[in-house]
């Protein structure tokens, strides 16, 4: 059997695109609070600007370059931008759907209106054209375009306000307006008149309403907004793009950076500025997006997470304490005695942030070593460090700086770190640090003790209340020994040893996977017991793929929990049938990485850093490591168990790669994201239980985490 | 509670930091660095370090410096081997290294870095069914090979052989041979050395081939084996086997065929040469591999631990073993070696609030007891130069290349006048040594004395110290006179040294 045939294998980002069809469903889903649904259609369009910026204009330049490569599913770079087009002209065409027919309406029952032109009381116009004077007119700058003119540089994600004017002799002119990124995008009208709504008027509309303001002598006759998605320049980040970027590099040309790779275009504008734009930015047919709707729905994150409105929003939920933490005045002692498990964000990152705190001030340590990856800005980690820095610690950082976003705002804070005293290291040559791992070590009585934590997520306290995310404390002398070893490696120290007990990228990672896969593979011809449940964000490893077929072909049973891309075609007869993908999409961004091999009963289980990508097992360093306390291995299966039992928001994919949810006529209905909230509180609250009754009343202090 | 200690050792290969824990008795290792340097190529290639290198061993010497204050370790010792102990430029490179990094590098000399590893073997062999049984120990070091027979935890025979594996690699790269032909060359170049060590006493009767280092862990990894157990029983078939298998390979392919790091496969097949030589010799099967590390050796002297100190003590009665099997070699007068060795001992204790000296120069004193006059198998002429230079020529187990020379420079004045400057030789030792040399050879040569006539007439001597005397009363049942003469001739040095004017007396 030819494992390699195309029709075994799904595009990349044909795959995506479907898990942002699926983000966009929760738009749809009424499950979900009204609010939050906004915030699900805001985030699927987010989601594409960056899909653009990196993945299609990685594309893109394949073709400029004349690349002939195929990917995995047979597909030409050229047959893929065709595909997406396609594909997401259905899915915006879709998005304004949700937005018009639904959302927008209901939001409107609610109070929360967004007004045009016509809806404007008089009053309401004179607040806007107060505010229009005062603060919009200033920072717009109209541009005309004409011979003598260049046209303007549009900037990225730009929105933009393309105007026709007529001046006296009757010539028309084109001008671009960029609508100020430094105002809000929807303007909240304060009506003394009509205090029970929320009234809000969008930029563009207020522009348009003012705009002869701007061009006095002109009559203006059409004005339409539109926005450019360019190749990212600056932004750009190999994380996305390094598999495109390799293949760009060997073609040996210079990388030209911000062409244009979409036009968001206002329906029915006038084809005069339609055509212009088309012209004079080289794009194609395929490569415009007429908008029914305001351009650019991330700008309604802003409206989703507006104060007020509880009823339209998630309830709370109080991230609990580990119950080996609550009422234990210090963490090492429990740490010393066995493993902790922190389920993020049904646990509090503040066990983390708290355990930093401990060793910053307690005289025994002697140093503490931790990744950063993603820190969120004014982080209480980096607080903590410095404290620890401060104290007299011997405190190293290791630092990515290569992460995504905030680039500034990453070396304002490592500087601070080196300021304080801590030694800060920057990262592998050509490797991106993306293990989580902090480790403290601490001189007791009886010898060096080494106390480590462990995650599939990073050190970003913000972060953690809306990724799932597991980590996990130990002094478990062999980790603590890899632990210091793997920081030996990242600092340039040392070569890698033998690892004890991880697995690390590059180098020991992707063969560790395989051999348990195949290990599978042995115990189901032997005793017809294979079983592998994987939870990660994406599979696109063909080497893992391939070892998962065989897998399927010899019997193993594999559950795939993978959120987003997946390249794997799961129940294709005689290759995948015993093999099934689910995706789960909720609430909080799935993120934990938890790989469960049956090993004939005594199951293995790892958590990870690593997804199943190339880019992962290739070009990072990352870390799996292995649970060995029998209860953590029990509290990992039972939240494999709910996931593989969720049927509301998990969907499974059909062979064609389609994803639907499960039917679940006759069965309790399982939201695997909501049942984990349940599942922590009652591990505290049976905790609480069996305790003496005076525990009782301190569970209640202790049970709401903020 | 518990010690923490650091060793960094700078090697031929790269460099190694060992941050260990010893808490009764065990010993526990938190750190194990390794960072790959090619330090011996320059060295063996050169003569000499370049201060590049020395840039680059200051860089990682400097990130190990970050670990050992994470650590809080102040026990910390610097050692290097080979590479460094070769280089003609090292007293500079030293003291550029002490500039930089604040680092004071000890360079060990060859039977220092030997006797260290032997000490670890015997610790760890200590625990072993076959500790008392003849042992073979051979240990390939980049520049030399250390091999030593063993019987009940003593060693009774050590040699230094030149031909450690970087060694043989020179002679290899200056064959520019193919790999095809490598192992021939190997083979051909070590037959040279199968006399030798066939000669070796006991080699015949050994029971046990044990071992250790870099070289046959890397031979057990390919083989299939695991590292983490004390012992490690190797059949010979699988090493001639994988000899076998790989002798035409260039290192690359091994490399990849084996997964191991660059900076080892240089110097396997050369290795794996050595080990085959010695199986032709030693026909025992399996051979044991102890997981020792040079880094690991040091540590345990650095740490108070009981069982080394034993160790440590055993080993000092193997140096004298091993240099009374070299008095056997040159037929010495065994009968006087043994009574001279008995009275310094008696006057060395006995003396020992005028010359203060510690138990190692008591050790020191010993062999120059047994070895004073074993010259005279050359010629009596003289014979006190010639029982020197055996000395310098054989370097005595457990002995540092310092320590040798006192040993020597004592046999050699024990029969002629020592001047404390007059010698050339002498003038490389430091003051404080060449007060050591006299105050040795004072007690060397009184007992010399008392045993003039070579017949062990003194049964016992009691010492009593009265007013600038020292008062020799003699328990024998034969007449003393020709030793009564000889005191009085020879007092003059001892008078000289000690303030004290031996007079002799029979009971």
């Amino acid at each position: 059997m030819n494992l390699d045939s195309y029709d075994y294998y799904f595009n990349r980002e044909l795959s995506w695109l479907a898990f942002n069809e699926r983000v966009l469903d929760e738009a749809f889903s009424k499950s979900n609070p009204l609010l939050e649904r906004l915030k699900f259609l805001s985030i699927s369009g987010s989601n594409l600007d960056e899909f653009f910026m990196i993945r299609v204009a990685g594309l893109k330049e394949l073709v400029s370059v004349g690349y002939s490569g195929r990917d995995a599913a047979g597909l030409s770079a050229k047959e893929q931008l065709d595909a997406i087009s396609k594909k997401v002209h259905h899915l915006v065409k879709k998005q304004y759907v949700c937005l018009n027919k639904l959302l927008l309406p209901k939001l409107q029952k609610e109070g929360i209106r967004f007004l045009s032109e016509k809806d404007l009381n008089s009053n309401q116009y004179a607040i806007l054209n107060d505010y229009f004077n005062s603060t919009v007119f200033p920072v717009l700058t109209p541009m005309a375009i004409d011979q003598g003119r260049p046209f303007p540089q549009i900037l990225n994600k730009s929105l933009n306000q393309a105007v026709i004017i007529e001046n006296e002799k009757k010539e028309k002119l084109l001008a671009i307006i960029q609508v100020p990124s430094v105002l809000p995008r929807f303007i909240r009208i304060f009506d003394k008149d009509d205090e029970k709504n929320m009234n809000f008027i969008s930029m563009e509309k207020l522009i348009k309403l003012f705009a002869k303001k701007l061009f006095t002598g002109y009559k203006i006759l059409s004005i339409h907004p539109f926005r450019l998605t360019r190749n990212s320049d600056l932004s750009i980040d190999e994380e996305e793009a390094s598999d495109l970027l390799e293949e760009i590099e060997k073609s040996l040309r210079q990388r030209e950076r911000g062409f244009p790779v979409r036009l968001e275009i206002e329906k029915n504008s006038s084809s005069i500025i339609s055509n212009i734009l088309f012209s004079m930015l080289a794009l194609s047919n395929d490569e415009v997006y007429e908008i029914n709707g305001p351009i650019d729905l991330s700008s309604f994150m802003d409206i989703s997470t507006i104060e007020g409105y509880e009823n339209l929003k998630y309830k709370p939920i109080f991230p609990q304490q580990p119950p080996e933490f609550v009422g234990k005045k210090s963490k090492f002692d429990v740490i010393k005695k066995r493993d902790v498990l922190l389920h993020h964000p049904y646990q509090s990152f503040k066990s983390v942030i708290e355990f930093l705190d401990e060793a910053a001030e307690d005289p025994n340590v002697l140093a503490i070593k931790q990744s950063l990856y993603r820190v969120s800005g004014n982080s209480p980690v980096v607080k903590s460090l410095m404290k620890a820095a401060e104290n007299g610690k011997q405190v190293t950082v290791l630092v990515e700086l290569k992460a995504r976003f905030d680039e500034e705002n990453n070396i304002q804070w490592a500087k601070k770190l080196e300021k304080s005293g801590c030694h800060v290291v920057y990262g592998l040559v050509g490797l991106k640090t993306h293990c989580k791992i902090l480790l403290v070590v601490r001189k007791e009585t009886d010898g060096i003790k080494r106390y480590v934590h462990l995650s599939t997520g990073n050190y970003n306290d913000k972060t953690a209340k809306l990724y799932t995310d597991i980590g996990m404390f130990t002094s478990r002398e062999s980790f603590g020994a890899d632990s210091s070893a793997l920081f030996n490696v990242l600092t340039g120290y040392s070569q890698p040893p033998e690892w004890k007990k991880f697995s690390v990228a590059p180098g020991s990672l992707r063969d560790a996977f395989i051999q348990h896969i195949e290990s599978e593979i042995y115990n189901s011809k032997e005793n017809g017991n294979g079983r592998i449940i994987c939870k990660n964000n994406a599979l696109l490893d063909k080497e893992i793929i391939k070892a998962l077929y065989r897998a399927s072909m010899a019997g193993v049973k594999i559950d795939l929990i993978v959120r987003g891309i997946c390249a794997l075609r799961s129940g294709v007869k005689k290759l995948s049938e015993n093999i099934t993908v689910y995706s789960i999409v909720g609430r909080y961004l799935e993120h934990s990485r938890i790989y469960y091999f049956e090993n004939a009963g005594n199951p293995k289980i790892f958590l990870s850093s690593a997804d199943w990508m190339p880019r992962n097992l290739d070009r990072r360093v990352e870390t799996m490591f292995p649970i060995e306390d029998e209860r953590l291995k029990e509290e990992i299966r039972d939240i494999l168990d709910l996931m593989v039992a969720d049927n509301v928001k998990a969907r499974i994919q059909k062979e064609n790669g389609d994803y639907v949810i499960k039917k679940h006529q006759g069965v309790q209905s399982v939201e695997s994201q909501e049942a984990l909230a349940q599942y922590y509180r009652e591990k505290n609250q049976k905790h609480f239980n069996d305790k003496p009754e005076k525990s009782k009343f301190r569970s209640k202090k202790n049970e709401v985490d903020f | 509670m518990f010690e923490i200690a650091a060793v960094i050792s700078i090697a031929s290969e790269g460099i190694y930091l060992n941050i260990s824990e010893s808490k009764g008795g065990t010993i526990k290792k938190i750190e194990y660095l390794y960072q790959p340097l090619n330090i011996g190529q320059e060295t063996f290639n050169y003569g000499r370090i370049s201060f590049k290198k020395v840039d680059k061993i200051c860089k990682i010497l400097d990130n190990y410096k970050q670990l050992i204050k994470d650590y809080a370790v102040r026990n910390v010792k610097v050692v290097g081997t080979t590479a460094l102990r070769e280089a003609k430029n090292i007293t500079f490179i030293l003291d550029q290294i002490k500039s930089r990094t604040h680092f004071d590098v000890q360079v060990l000399d060859d039977p220092q870095e030997k006797s260290t590893i032997y000490k670890a073997m015997l610790l760890k062999i200590n625990n072993s069914v076959f500790k008392n049984d003849r042992l073979f120990l051979g240990y390939i070091g980049t520049g030399s090979l250390g091999i030593a027979i063993c019987k009940d935890r003593k060693i009774t025979y050590s040699q230094n052989v030149r031909i450690g594996s970087v060694k043989l690699l020179e002679i290899l790269r200056s064959f520019q041979s193919d790999s095809e032909n490598a192992y021939r060359i190997i083979n051909e170049y070590l037959s040279s050395f199968v006399k030798t060590i066939k000669s070796i006493p006991d080699i015949h009767r050994v029971e046990h081939f044990i071992t250790c280092g870099q070289e046959i862990e890397n031979i057990i990894k390919m083989s299939g084996g695991r590292l983490d157990t004390e012992f490690q029983s190797i059949p010979v078939k699988t090493i001639t086997d994988l000899f076998d298998k790989i002798k035409t390979n260039t290192p690359e392919q091994i490399g990849r065929k084996y997964n191991l790091p660059d900076h080892d496969l240089e110097s396997l097949l050369p290795s794996m040469g050595i080990y085959k030589m010695f199986f032709n010799i030693i026909e025992v099967s399996p051979i044991i591999s102890v997981p020792v590390k040079l880094s690991e050796a040091i540590l345990l002297e650095m740490f108070s631990n009981d069982d080394f100190k034993e160790i440590s003590r055993v080993f000092a009665e193997s140096t004298v073993i091993s240099a009374k099997n070299l008095g056997l070699r040159f037929l010495y007068d065994e009968e006087h070696a043994n009574q001279v060795e008995k009275l310094v001992l008696i006057l060395f204790d006995l003396l020992k609030p005028k010359h203060r000296l510690d138990k190692r120069y008591r050790l020191l004193l010993q062999l120059a007891a047994i070895l004073h006059d074993i010259g005279k198998f050359i010629q009596l002429k003289n014979h006190s130069e010639h029982s020197a230079n055996i000395i310098k020529g054989t370097e005595l187990l457990g002995l540092d290349q310092r320590e040798t020379e006192i040993v020597a420079s004592v046999a050699k004045y024990h029969s002629t006048k020592f001047l404390l400057s007059d010698d050339v030789n002498l003038q490389k030792l430091e003051q404080k040594d060449r007060l050591v040399i006299a105050k040795l050879l004072a007690i060397l040569r009184l007992a010399d004395a008392l045993d003039r006539s070579h017949s062990s007439k003194v049964k016992d001597i009691k010492v009593q110290i009265k007013s600038r005397k020292l008062k020799l009363k003699i328990i024998s049942d034969q007449r003393i006179l020709l030793e009564k003469w000889s005191i009085e001739t020879k007092s003059e040095f001892f008078e000289d040294v000690f303030g004290l004017k031996p007079e002799i007396t029979k009971e």
